[in-house]
């Protein structure tokens, strides 16, 4: 049920050929040929003449539409088709004589008008091309050109809804969505706790590491000394029986802690990066390692990346920020927290938390356990004796010089970690977007009140998933390819914004402004419905008288060619989403289309007899007719 | 025909006359100049494209003379100090100037990156720490000189993030040290006390600019607040990088450390000081020389009260044992 679209448009001969070949070549063309929509420039019709027989021969096609672009070449007032289109057997053809068209009323006056708006758009993105690559409306196209056009040739007009104006519509949608979603506005502040180092960074002590086997040697002679302390049935066992057997114990412990400190403190004091500022050093990666410490992101991936993602969409910072946008958080919201996020993550340098070792694990404390003279305690039970011992604080204390080298690891050392320039660079990149954004929004007229007022809030509620997806490109493009300095990072983002919103304005200018650009997400597009008081406009559209002031795509010297005597025929379109809304429309059932964006009515004048020749003599074509243009 | 442009030339003390294209356009530099652009038509294909300071016209003009005076000194001194080649990166590079004619006018090699203003709070850590040893050793270069830049702001020192290399330009409110201290206007945040209108006193030192420059520090690091009091600089992590040396700089200005300080004592980097030579004696025999010229011209014309006040000024510091320059 698809259009098929054969461009020969700009194309030499040879060229030409080779791209019907691709087409209609049984093995690598389509499936199937039912529809097929043939883009060329009048003025190489003639060269081309190869390739419509080579279309006509090949038994693929099943109806053929034919749109001409430009003038009639030379001087003549002859428009010379190949043989196939055309005339009382051809395939229909629509000619365009300017892509820009005309403003035109179907009188005898023959009075061109400049249509407003246009913007020059590459021909496969002409809103008829994009009218006709819809299967519905090449149907009726079809059908109605061949059943009712003399000479199978017209010269096609198009009313869409909306389209008077479709530019200043979307502009001024856009620029209410822009500041809808720039403004300040609620949400949740502070870092985002997935950046955080401690769930970030992957950070954990190797099982046959030293530091884990120091730790675990601690713990292990905690055990013999409790277990001992068990044995002698409490303080009051010890002071009778075992007192210098369980002192041994504990300064065996406090010497396994002391061990420990003074790993945690060497590992510290030499991976030390001065200020944090720089990578570890491969000695100093070595040593690490060789500590016991280890990554998880060195060794397998991250469980949270999702299967199939692409790498970006798999950085945290990117997760972090796509899952607060496109949960309505502000973008200027969204920069906050990265800032915040930065505060917090910062490098500093191992060596600055040399400290908390003392502060975890104080040598006066050390200096306890070890000593010999250590005064036993002389009441209680077991619990009272681990603690009045101390191996209730040597418990805790290698635990806490555990936490602190891991947590170190995972802020100082860990690859995996978000870096500074990785959460600067994303704030650069929104921040850049949302400058270019607000230059747009400041740039465009304020809206009118009224129901066009109302259209545009609509259309902005619309527009703002589609921008929200924009910004996420644009963090995207950084982030896969991350600019030298946050400074270039604004200026890239700015510049990509402005690319993307040029590509965006172009879509809707050629499709509409339910256009979707390539950076709308499935969601994005989704969302984007029909705006539900477009069905006033479309109804007003399809109700426009067809002989009326409408888009006529020839030039003004055009005019004379076309048969202002002849009945006009239209066609009227909608989308299929809209028949419920239109159901009580007056006049022909109108095309009621499954894709494409476009409502309205397409107008057909024939041309005058005579103008249009088919042939497919190259000799006939050089000898062409005169006629007479009245 | 090319307009031709006549001017003492920074690298060689030479003068010079030599045709130039002339931008059309001219900005409003400050309140007091004006700036366009030039192209010194030296045989190369696009000529060597320079910045022309000039003072406004109109009730400004006698300011816009200062302004542009100040300029000069500054440029001038660096130069006698760094000489052509070893010129500080940090700092605008006078190419020349023209201060004796009716219509004076500076020549300074453009001066790539952005204002701070713009770009300030997206310096990444490593960056930061480029930019706060850029800074620093800048104002070492002044001190070096002699000179005070007086409007350390976001707005007047620039970010290259090409070269990651920081840029002081505008240096039309500089004085000299030993100079008289004059009022600057403009935003309290970026003014030290002694320099504000209502409470302008003293002498011109190597300590003024370092208030400035600490804000300044805070301004890119906090990504764009001003400092609003000393405990903030913990907060951010800039009081520990200083190892507390930095609260100083918000207390009296005999009592801050100079630029000098923070970099030797504070961030104990010693090895990023610039050598500067002490200028003074050259200096001495360049304004004799100065003298001389002109006694031969204008024997009657009266040396000004304040010619020889920076001078005495460095010997005084030097005989008291003080910082003279505060540079390497």
């Amino acid at each position: 049920m698809s259009v098929e679209v054969l461009s020969l448009s700009g194309l030499s001969a040879a060229e030409a050929e080779q791209a019907a070949a691709a087409l209609l070549d049984i093995d690598s063309g389509p499936d199937r040929l039912e529809r097929l929509l043939v883009l060329d420039d009048t003025t190489r019709l003639g060269e081309h003449l190869d390739v419509y027989q080579q279309i006509d021969t090949s038994h693929r096609v099943e109806r053929l539409l034919s749109v001409t672009v430009g003038p009639r070449p030379g001087e003549g007032h002859t428009l010379e088709l190949p043989g196939n289109l055309g005339g009382v057997q051809g395939s229909p053809v629509l000619w365009v004589g300017r892509p820009a068209g005309i403003d035109w009323k179907v009188t005898k006056s023959l009075v061109a008008n400049r249509h407003p708006g246009f913007t020059p758009t590459p021909l496969d993105r002409h809103p008829l091309v994009g009218l006709l690559s819809v299967a519905e409306m090449f149907d009726r196209v079809h059908q109605t050109v061949l059943e009712s056009v003399p000479d199978r040739v017209a010269s096609p007009g198009l009313w869409l809804a909306g389209e008077d104006d479709e530019s200043a519509t979307f502009a001024g949608a856009l620029a209410i969505a822009i500041r809808r979603a720039c403004e300040p506005g609620p949400g949740p502040g502070g870092p985002f706790a997935e950046l955080m180092p401690d769930r970030a960074g992957g950070a954990r002590l190797a099982e046959a590491g030293p530091l884990a086997r120091y730790l675990g040697r601690v713990g292990e002679l905690d055990r013999v000394a409790t277990h001992t302390l068990e044995r002698l049935g409490g303080l009051g066992g010890l002071v009778r029986r075992g007192a210098g057997d369980i002192q041994a114990h504990v300064a065996r412990v406090g010497q396994a802690l002391a061990d420990l400190r003074d790993l945690v403190d060497q590992v510290l004091r030499d991976a030390d990066v001065a200020g944090g500022i720089g990578d570890l050093t491969d000695n100093q990666q070595s040593l690490v390692r060789n500590a016991g410490v280890e990554f998880e992101a060195a060794g397998r991936p991250r469980p949270a990346a999702v299967a199939g993602a692409s790498a970006v969409e798999q950085s945290p910072v990117f997760r972090a920020v796509a899952g607060a946008v496109r949960g309505g958080d502000a973008f200027q919201l969204v920069g906050e927290r990265l800032i915040a996020t930065e505060r917090e993550t910062g490098r500093k340098g191992s060596a600055a938390y040399r400290p908390e070792v003392e502060a975890r694990c104080p040598a006066a404390f050390l200096a306890g356990l070890t000593s010999p003279a250590q005064k036993l305690p002389r009441r209680g039970g077991l619990r009272e004796a681990r603690h009045d011992l101390g191996l209730d604080g040597a418990a805790t204390a290698a635990r806490a010089l555990a936490d602190l080298i891991v947590g170190v690891a995972n802020r100082e050392w860990s690859p995996a970690a978000v870096t500074s320039g990785e959460l600067v660079r994303a704030k650069a990149a929104l921040d850049g977007t949302a400058r270019a954004l607000a230059g747009v929004a400041t740039g465009a007229s304020g809206s009118r009140g009224g129901t066009r007022a109302a259209r545009l809030a609509r259309l902005a509620e619309n527009l703002v998933p589609v921008l929200r997806e924009l910004v996420l490109h644009v963090l995207a493009a950084e982030l896969s390819a991350p600019s030298a300095s946050g400074p270039e990072a604004l200026r890239v983002a700015k510049d990509r914004t402005g690319a993307l919103l040029t590509e965006w304005t172009g879509l809707v200018h050629a499709q509409g402004v339910a256009a979707q650009p390539s950076f709308a997400s499935d969601s994005a597009r989704d969302a984007v419905q029909p705006v539900d008081d477009d069905a006033a406009s479309v109804r007003e559209a399809l109700a426009y008288p067809v002989r009326d002031e409408m888009w006529q795509l020839c030039a003004p010297a055009d005019l004379r060619a076309l048969d202002v005597d002849a009945p006009t025929l239209s066609i009227r379109f909608a989308s299929r989403l809209t028949r419920e809304a239109l159901r009580s429309l007056p006049g022909d059932e109108p095309v009621w289309t499954s894709s494409g964006s476009f409502a309205g009515v397409l107008r057909l004048v024939p041309l005058r007899s005579g103008v249009a020749t088919s042939t497919w003599g190259a000799a006939d074509l050089a000898d062409p007719p005169t006629v007479l243009e009245s | 025909m090319a307009d031709v442009l006549r001017f003492r030339r920074a690298a060689t003390g030479e003068q010079e006359e030599i045709g130039v294209r002339l931008d059309d356009v001219e900005f409003p530099a400050g309140e007091s100049l004006t700036v366009r652009t030039v192209w010194l038509e030296d045989g190369t294909p696009n000529g060597v494209e320079l910045l022309q300071h000039r003072p406004v016209g109109g009730d400004r003009r006698q300011d816009g003379y200062l302004r542009l005076d100040n300029e000069i000194l500054a440029g001038r001194r660096l130069h006698e100090v760094a000489g052509w080649p070893g010129y500080p990166p940090e700092v605008i590079r006078l190419y020349g100037d023209e201060c004796a004619s009716a219509d004076p006018f500076a020549l300074f090699e453009p001066c790539r990156g952005e204002p701070l203003r713009e770009v300030g709070e997206y310096l990444d850590s490593h960056a930061f720490d480029q930019f706060m040893a850029g800074l620093l050793t800048a104002l070492c270069w002044l001190a070096g000189a002699g000179i005070a830049h007086r409007a350390i702001s976001p707005d007047t020192i620039l970010w290259d993030s090409d070269d990651a290399k920081v840029r002081l330009t505008d240096f039309s409110r500089s004085a000299p040290f030993g100079a008289a201290r004059v009022p600057v206007g403009g935003s309290m945040a970026w003014v030290a006390p002694e320099s504000r209108p209502d409470t302008c006193f003293g002498l011109v030192g190597p300590r003024d600019d370092v208030w400035a420059a600490a804000r300044l520090l805070y301004f890119v690091r906090s990504r764009g607040q001003n400092l609003e009091n000393r405990a903030q600089l913990a907060e951010i992590g800039l009081a520990q990088m200083f190892n507390g040396m930095l609260e100083r700089v918000f207390g009296p200005p005999e009592d801050r450390p100079t630029a000098r300080d923070l970099v030797e004592h504070g961030l104990r980097r010693r090895h990023i000081l610039p050598s500067v030579e002490d200028g003074g004696k050259r200096l001495i025999q360049g304004r004799a020389s100065f003298l001389n010229a002109r006694a031969r011209l204008r024997p009657d014309a009266p040396i000004p009260v304040d010619f020889w006040d920076d001078i005495i000024w460095a010997r005084g510091q030097r005989e008291a044992g003080g910082p003279q320059s505060g540079a390497g």
